[in-house]
């Protein structure tokens, strides 16, 4: 069977029953009248800026996780001494729901993109860093013996041979969290402020409109889709070497 | 230096950082630079936690908050692994699932509770399947990802010396899968938390979520620090716990940092 | 050539000049932040810095957040200036905690007749009077607020408290369907949500307000105590413009008036239709309150063990009228 055939059985099953009310059609209403919101919406003008304002908060976030957790997350993997003191730090913190921190965020940082973009950033940051740090710690020592038996020192040693066996598992932890960065910004967005899709959600539950509520989802969805494949290309050319694994 | 004397050294070294940080933020909110109000002393929110487990008000919130974790958990990950598994192995079941997954992954589950609440009627069956959403996606990718970077010489080994179908899967696969699995399980548990308390923050009466938020509301902001500490260390003992399971179960999944970069 | 007369001249000159100077630049405009949250409740404070304040010459930027600890943090540490909030515990905690914010005026009140929604499936069948939620799920939106002790004297008209019932804590939106589906009987719930669930046919209003009915206050103005003792002229005049707001929603059926249903839905995005169709929320046009009732509310969020506090705080402690009294003398009683 076709894996292609799994969702559009699961779209035509809630279309059959949304539309004979199997499913109350106002809180689940049938993906076709989604779509038709969603592209009346789009063509009349709505969204886009929030969009834009949604991808920029997006970008800002997934961008300074990334910067700042890749490379810590290297250092950890790579330095027992590191790991072990950041470690109990980091445990602690990553099981807060920054959105329960927000209030205290804006209290630190006031109200405005900064704390947007910092509570969203934060999230994916102990993603990114956990998967790096993960993942480097668990690279197979044999590589590094070979590396090291053909001369390979410091530098050389990380570019050629550590960084590449890491590469992986800050690839998923980048994917993980720039899932987790839009996930946040949107949760954000609902909860304070007054621009972006997350914005559009409240406004919209707030009126009751679950068409358009759902219109909004789903152009979320198709926003994280279009970055986790935009993130999926930088994959495949960086980890060009690894073959796929076909069971069928 | 002997020996012993160095790991012991070793041992605090983790203690260092947050200690300094309880020190300067005790020194910050006593002197006021930091307003007492909202970020009251460590001291003060020490004091308060150990009256709260003395009385069992606490225990009782983390109880439910427990149980609800549980139940989200089991969710995500029995579904998630074995889905994530399947699209690992079978080109056409990812090409098929991952678009569909990747479109739902971005929405905070969250958001859509009062619909599942609506659909599902019995509320704490809405915030379990709610609360495992997201999981559901971080543990099918994880282990999906981990069946994608086996070694494929290795499987291909197996196959070679007549391993095949369900010898295959249970005897190579899966243990050659287990340390990406793992992986996956810690993080969707990591994860669960994070929901299971933000769904019980917008809705829920008790529950850890619900003591932080309900704190919030009416301004007592040290309960609010109570819940907060006490979500910090039911993730920290649940990832102790996760790592532990592994370090008996697979212990072959050597680190790097042990040997020595 | 430059003899001592012209250089004395020419240093008067300059010395005037720099006098002068200072007073030909313009004055840096009078500017305040005001915190909101995005419901139409908060009618009065989105006309005070959409209209009333710009038109008085103050520049003004409204910041939208999620709820009334939110609006309260921020005054307090004087990132906004004035907001406004549910009255109730957390109003109560942040004077007690001596936080420099002060209360100086309310802002919507409501009638427990236009909160109080059943579920229509179970009105007049399994509940027929207020006695009957015994037992049953009650939503309230937040807890240590005006809501909570409007049910609660509700409740005790039929010798019911608190207590008796399941009280479910949900956002209004979520109380649709949750009614809906029977999730809760009841609810106070606040408008337009009462009205969408009366024209989808599955809640009722039962109550009808009678003749002597007073309207229970449910949300204030606030503002950075410490703001005011420096800025007294200003704040004066941001009580003066609120004044006007209040006047604007509470007189000639205002709140039905489209030029102030467009501010509410510019900053709430609720639809004018809708809010049209909804009854009003109540302002006083002299922006009077009942001390009792706020006396009433401390006592019972103390009973309910949210006061970080023992001794219950006095009216006067909580409320400063001045500046309001100051401006209803000016612009008359009405």
């Amino acid at each position: 069977m076709s894996g292609a055939a799994l969702p559009v059985l699961l779209l035509a099953a809630w279309e059959i029953a949304a539309r004979t009310a199997v499913v109350s059609p106002r809180y689940f209403p049938p993906p076709t009248v989604i779509a038709a919101t969603l592209s009346r919406l789009l063509t009349a003008g709505e969204f886009w800026g929030d969009a834009l304002t949604t991808l920029s908060r997006l970008a800002g976030a997934f961008l300074v996780a990334a910067l700042a957790g890749v490379p810590l997350g290297l250092a950890m993997g790579l330095w027992r001494p590191l790991r072990r003191a950041l470690e109990p730090a980091v445990a602690m913190l990553y099981p807060l729901p920054k959105i329960a921190l927000l209030p205290l965020f804006l209290i630190l940082l006031g109200v405005g993109e900064g704390a947007f973009v910092f509570t969203a950033a934060v999230t994916a940051f102990f993603q990114i860093l956990t998967s790096t740090a993960g993942g480097t710690a668990t690279i197979d020592p044999r590589l590094v013996e070979a590396g090291r038996n053909y001369g390979a020192r410091g530098v050389t040693l990380f570019r050629k041979v550590i960084l590449p066996a890491a590469l992986p598992a800050v690839l998923t932890g980048l994917r993980l969290g720039l899932g987790l960065a839009l996930i946040t910004v949107i949760a954000v967005e609902f909860v304070a402020a007054k621009s972006g899709l997350g914005h559009l959600v409240f406004r919209y539950w707030q009126m009751l409109l679950t068409g358009e509520m759902y219109a909004a989802f789903l152009l979320i969805g198709l926003m994280g889709l279009g970055a986790t494949r935009g993130l999926r290309a930088v994959q495949r050319r960086a980890l060009g070497w690894q073959e796929e694994i076909g069971w069928r | 230096m002997s020996r012993p004397v160095r790991r012991w050294r070793l041992d605090l070294v983790p203690l260092i950082l947050p200690a300094l940080v309880l020190v300067a933020w005790e020194i910050a909110s006593a002197t006021g630079l930091l307003r007492a109000v909202f970020f009251p002393r460590p001291s003060t929110i020490a004091r308060l936690l150990l009256a709260q487990v003395a009385d069992g008000t606490l225990l009782a919130h983390l109880g439910l908050t427990v149980a609800r974790l549980t139940a989200a958990f089991v969710l995500a990950a029995v579904p998630g692994v074995a889905v994530g598994l399947a699209m690992g192995m079978s080109r056409r079941t990812r090409e098929g699932l991952d678009p569909l997954f990747a479109l739902l992954y971005p929405i905070p589950s969250v958001l859509f509770l009062p619909l599942v609440s609506f659909a599902l009627r019995q509320e704490e069956v809405a915030v379990a399947v709610t609360a495992a959403f997201t999981s559901f996606f971080l543990v099918v990718y994880t282990t999906m990802t981990g069946v994608q970077q086996l070694d494929r010489t290795v499987l291909e080994a197996a196959r070679h010396f007549g391993a095949h179908g369900r010898r295959f899967f249970l005897t190579v696969l899966l243990p050659a899968t287990l340390p990406a699995i793992f992986t996956g399980l810690r993080l969707g548990l990591g994860y669960t938390l994070i929901v299971v308390v933000a769904v019980e923050m917008v809705s829920a009466q008790r529950g850890l979520g619900a003591l932080l938020w309900l704190s919030w509301q009416i301004l007592k902001v040290e309960e609010m620090y109570v819940a907060l500490v006490t979500v910090a260390v039911l993730g920290t003992v649940l990832t102790g716990a996760v790592e532990w399971l592994r370090r008996r179960l697979i212990p072959w999944a050597q680190d790097i940092a042990e040997v020595g970069a | 050539m430059l003899t001592l007369g012209r250089a004395v001249i020419g240093l008067i000159l300059v010395v005037a000049s720099l006098a002068i100077a200072p007073a030909a630049t313009p004055q840096a405009k009078p500017s305040v932040r005001i915190g909101y949250i995005p419901t139409d409740s908060f009618a009065a404070v989105c006309l005070l810095g959409d209209r009333h304040l710009p038109a008085a010459g103050v520049s003004v930027e409204m910041v939208r957040l999620a709820g009334g600890p939110e609006i309260l943090s921020q005054v307090a540490t004087g990132q906004l200036q004035v907001g406004a909030a549910g009255m109730g515990a957390a109003g109560f905690n942040a004077i007690a905690s001596g936080l420099p914010v002060e209360f100086v005026a309310p802002q919507h009140a409501g009638y427990l007749a236009d909160y109080f929604t059943v579920r229509k499936a179970s009105w007049g069948k399994e509940i027929k009077r207020i006695g009957d939620l015994k037992g049953k799920a009650i939503a309230l939106n937040i807890r240590g607020a005006a809501v909570e002790w409007m049910m609660e004297e509700a409740l005790k008209t039929d010798g019911l408290t608190l207590k008796d019932v399941q009280v479910k804590i949900m956002p209004f939106p979520d109380m649709v369907p949750a009614l809906e589906s029977g999730a809760v009987e009841a609810g106070i719930v606040s408008e337009p949500f009462p009205t969408l669930a009366e024209e989808r046919g599955i809640a009722v209003r039962p109550l009808s307000r009678p003749a002597d009915a007073k309207a229970t206050p449910i949300t204030a103005l606030f503002w950075n105590k410490e703001w005011a003792a420096k800025n007294p002229e200003l704040a004066q005049t941001v009580m003066t413009a609120y004044l006007k707001a209040a006047r604007d929603l509470a007189l000639d059926n205002g709140w039905k008036q489209p030029r102030n249903i467009e501010v509410m839905v510019k900053y709430t995005g609720a639809k004018a239709e809708v809010i049209q169709k909804a009854r009003a929320h109540v302002l006083d046009p002299n922006l009077e309150t009942d001390p009792a009732v706020l006396e009433s509310m401390q006592k019972l969020a103390a009973e309910m063990g949210y006061l970080k506090y023992k001794d219950l705080l006095p009216v006067g402690k909580i409320f400063n009228f001045t500046y309001r009294d100051r401006a209803v003398r000016e612009a008359g009683r009405k």
